[in-house]
């Protein structure tokens, strides 16, 4: 045990240092990388939407408790904004009114016949009378000012559009019936009490929160969730909180909190077993040293290269570290005698070297937290390996029921033959598996589920699976393309594929085809100066009023194209109802479904449309896309990899038939583990793929020892060390397999059947005339 | 008209614009409803009723026709509470609302009522009537806009 003091000695410098400099990053993007919609829907000014249920059944309570709750969230560096009546009436702001107004002849392209005298001088009639309107005079003057008439129609449908407005309001009416109470609805408009949304069944109070423009970070979002919802329940109210971000930060958070069960019952069983596998006791203290500097050394390897660790990649790196056990286990059953020691300590530097060549391969994968648990897990095992080495030196054998008699191991005629078999027939179910259910990275925890549910029978949320993303450079394009999809999605309601929709276009005005546009676009101010003098007369204005006339006219018409910063007056009002964004340089202004009975239907009649920057979106199927070519390229670095740690093996070993025997055995395996997860969950996900990396590591660990070692006593050894490594990862993973929690059983069972796998074929050994050895 | 509430009299309401060679020109009645509100029935140059309450008015394009509810717009606040108080005959919210002056008073006497709040700054009224008789009013909007409104005794 002498030895054993300066290892524990630089274990705790090495924890010292991680605990000194460790910075554990939470951020999603890790998995999918910057750019990828899944986790860029979290950086959305949807994704940032928040809706805040407070139930409680005196509503005057609940009111005034949100009110105060809104007061509170405005002054919270986490929120951005808190709309407490979203849709409800309320006069429009000036700046609105000014961003509508300049903006009008977008929002509402006049058409060639607009321009005609007899036209402006209707459009200046109804702009006279509208000077007599109790509300219609407020905007009067603007309406005078534009006889094209484009500003009283955006007016008009925004009116019409309107919740408070009656349903009936037809966008002919007089100008003068023109409220402009909610300029841009939400698509949900909930009854108030003192000023606060109201759901529909009268029992909750509702905000609807907007949270600032930060990255999503699962920690800072869990803590700001739970202190709302304490907030809340210290008031004697229930807090229902719902959104995309809170989501994804109370399903990372119940993962965490599960694992971390799962792990710890894994590490007592672990333990025990260990205790009695590899008696005296103190044997599982040299097991612990090497893992303890392993996981060290990962760390600070990975704050060396990357900055910060990825908590995806310390989960998944450390369940590969778990490789790191074995090699303790390996030399303290072969340290009885010295020559098997060294051979032990040759085995277990290789299958370190030839494992952590293996996984550095996934840096290739561009994905960072891939290329994270790569490096983890190959200075890792570096690190457990080398401590492994100096650690336990020459003994007592130690592995439990320590050899009396040698063993011979089983010899299977044609091994080759048939681990060629078995990877043909394994490869062939997975390349012709029909494919099962859409994948998942994550199921949602039932409570999410209820919750989500209970909200939407508190406000008619949209579909969260469906819509229809509209996408343009200029507010203009997006617009004309909303315009062609206008039509099928009102088909769409008539006919029952969706119950309905909602669509910016669908709140302005009507444009004109491009066929009734003027054909060299919109005429120049000296060119209407006839026209309107001749309106202006026969409405019976001042002739002098012309030039102000014109020169409102030339403002709209020379105003720079709406793009995404333009937008911003608009984006703040309309974001809530998720109507319209800037969106990665791009407006985005999708169209929210509901009640989507006929999907394939929908997603056809879009298509058929062939609009550019017209997409239907079936998140489940593009979220499963996603995955799969994520799984996919992990698949290709670990296959890159494998063959790279094979390559490596040949080198260092020479002895080609051995190699090849562990190399084909090893893909035997590994295919065959695939394909009993195609068969039992119909695909391969990116969690299988990663678990199917540690199978590999394992069957190259358990082929170099039973592979190499000569028969007689090295083999026995080595049979031994190996079923002790094989029970102590079985032990490990199939309580993974057993944790409920959806990522770890399936890891836990892929890892499961994939170590039988390897110690079956590995166990099997050719013969030894075919292999030319003893 | 005898200032008081429940009265229902006729209007004619002039408007002039800048813009406007001859001013436009509104007529209907207005009265006041037992709660409080201000029914304003315009039936030239078209029909609108609206009705007119602290901070709610509720306009329709005909007796059978949709309502559309909404808020007083603040800009019309004043000038709609002045017309309220003085059709409603409420003298007292008349004058917590604005600062009066009596700038003539015999035969006929004239009122100026110049908003309180600070905010509405801008408009002016001048009430005018004969003995008890409310005979009209002026409103001076910002913008060069004028409104003269002469109430007439219903037949």
């Amino acid at each position: 045990m002498r030895r054993l003091w300066p290892f524990l000695g630089l274990l705790a410098v090495l924890a010292g240092l991680v605990a000194a400099v460790l910075e554990v990053d939470t951020d999603a993007r890790g998995l999918f990388g910057a750019d990828d919609r899944l986790v860029a829907t979290l950086d959305t000014a949807q994704g940032r939407v928040l809706t805040l249920a407070i139930l409680h059944p005196d509503r005057d309570l609940r009111s005034a408790l949100a009110a105060k709750i809104a007061d509170e969230l405005r002054r919270d560096p986490m929120v951005s904004r808190v709309v407490s009546t979203p849709g409800a009436s309320g006069a429009p702001s000036a700046e609105l009114i000014d961003w509508l107004w300049r903006h009008r002849l977008v929002l509402a392209p006049p058409a060639a016949a607009a321009f005609t005298a007899p036209s402006m001088a209707g459009e200046l009639r109804r702009a006279r009378a509208a000077l007599t309107s109790l509300t219609g005079g407020t905007l009067a003057d603007r309406y005078l000012l534009d006889p094209t008439g484009s500003f009283r129609r955006v007016i008009e449908a925004i009116s019409a559009a309107s919740p408070v407005a009656s349903p009936a309001a037809s966008p002919a009416a007089s100008p003068a019936a023109s409220p402009v109470a909610s300029p841009v609805a939400s698509p949900v408009a909930p009854a108030q009490h003192r000023g606060i949304a109201q759901s529909a069944d009268g029992t909750a109070a509702l905000l609807f929160i907007r949270l600032a423009e930060r990255p999503f970070d699962v920690a800072a979002q869990g803590a700001f969730d739970d202190r709302l919802v304490a907030r809340v329940e210290r008031a004697g109210a229930e807090a229902l909180l719902v959104g995309p971000r809170s989501i994804s930060a109370r399903i990372s958070n119940d993962i965490a909190a599960r694992s971390a069960r799962a792990a710890a019952i894994a590490g007592l069983l672990l333990l025990l077993w260990l205790a009695v596998a590899l008696r005296p006791a103190r044997n599982v203290l040299l097991c612990l040293v090497p893992l303890g500097i392993g996981l060290s050394t990962a760390a600070l390897a990975v704050m060396l290269v990357f900055g910060s660790v990825h908590v995806i990649a310390i989960g998944f790196g450390g369940a590969l570290m778990g490789l790191a056990m074995d090699y303790p286990i390996h030399l303290i059953a072969h340290r009885g005698r010295a020559e098997n020691l060294a051979r032990a300590r040759r085995f277990v530097a290789l299958c370190a070297a030839t494992t952590g060549v293996a996984f550095l391969a996934l840096l290739g994968s561009g994905i960072a937290v891939l290329g994270q648990v790569g490096v983890f897990a190959a200075s890792g095992l570096a690190g457990a390996a080398a401590c492994s080495a100096g650690l336990i030196g020459a003994g007592a054998g130690t592995a439990p029921g320590a050899a009396s008699r040698a063993l011979r191991p089983i010899a299977v005629p044609a091994k080759h033959l048939a681990l060629a078999v078995i990877s043909v027939a394994a490869g062939l179910v997975i390349w012709l598996a029909p494919g099962g259910a859409p994948q998942r990275l994550i199921d949602l925890p039932p409570g999410i589920e209820r919750s989500i549910e209970r909200l939407g029978g508190l406000i008619d949320l949209p579909s969260g699976r469906y819509r229809i993303d509209v996408r343009g450079s200029t507010l203009d394009a997006v617009l004309d393309r909303q315009a062609a999809l206008l039509e099928v999605l009102r088909a769409a309601e008539r006919d029952g594929t969706i119950r309905r929709f909602e669509l910016l276009a669908r709140h302005l005005p009507p444009r004109p085809p491009a066929a009734d546009r003027p054909a060299a676009g919109l005429p120049d101010p000296g060119a209407l100066s006839a026209p309107v003098a001749e309106a202006l007369e026969a409405a019976g204005l001042a002739p002098g009023f012309r030039a102000e006339v014109l020169a409102a006219y030339g403002a709209a018409r020379d105003l720079p194209a709406l793009d995404p910063q333009a937008l911003a007056p608009l984006a703040g009002l309309v974001a809530v109802a998720g109507l319209v964004s800037p969106d990665d340089g791009a407006l985005l202004a999708p169209a929210q479904l509901w009640g989507v009975a006929d999907p394939d239907r929908l997603a056809a009649a879009v298509a058929a449309l062939d609009a550019e920057g017209v997409v239907f979106i079936d998140e489940v199927a593009a979220m499963s896309a996603r995955l799969d070519a994520l799984a996919a390229n992990a698949a290709r670095c670990m296959a890159a990899g494998a063959a790279a740690g094979f390559l490596f093996l040949l080198l260092a070993v020479r002895r080609r038939g051995a190699v090849a025997e562990i190399a084909l055995a090893c893909l035997a395996a590994g295919l065959l583990t695939g394909a009993a997860n195609v068969l039992l969950t119909g695909g391969l996900g990116v969690l299988d793929i990663v678990a199917l990396t540690l199978v590999i590591g394992i069957g190259i660990d358990y082929g170099l020892f039973l592979t190499l070692s000569e028969s007689g006593e090295p083999y026995t050894s080595a049979l031994r060390s190996v079923l002790v490594c094989a029970a102590s990862t079985l032990i490990a993973f199939a309580t993974l397999a057993l944790s409920g929690v959806g990522v770890l059983e399936e890891i836990g069972a892929t890892v499961c059947v994939g170590v039988v796998a390897m110690l079956a074929v590995h166990v099997l050994r050719r013969p030894a005339g075919e292999t030319g050895r003893r | 008209m005898q200032a008081g509430p429940a009265a229902r009299v006729g209007y004619r309401e002039e408007v002039h614009h800048p813009a406007l060679a001859q001013p436009e020109v509104a007529s209907g009645t207005m009265s006041m409803t037992a709660d409080g509100r201000l029914v304003r029935d315009q039936r030239r140059p078209e029909r609108e009723i609206s009705e007119i309450g602290e901070s709610f008015v509720s306009v329709r394009q005909g007796p059978d026709a949709p309502e559309n509810l909404l808020p007083v717009p603040s800009e019309l606040k004043p000038m709609l509470d002045a017309i309220r108080g003085v059709v409603g005959g409420d003298a007292e919210a008349i004058a917590a609302a604005f600062d009066l002056e009596l700038v003539a008073s015999a035969p006929l006497w004239r009122v100026r009522l110049v908003p309180s709040d600070s905010a509405a700054r801008g408009i002016e009224l001048v009430v005018a009537g004969c003995g008890a008789r409310l005979r009209g009013m002026e409103v001076r909007q910002p913008g060069g806009v004028r409104r003269v409104i002469r109430f007439e005794s219903q037949p």
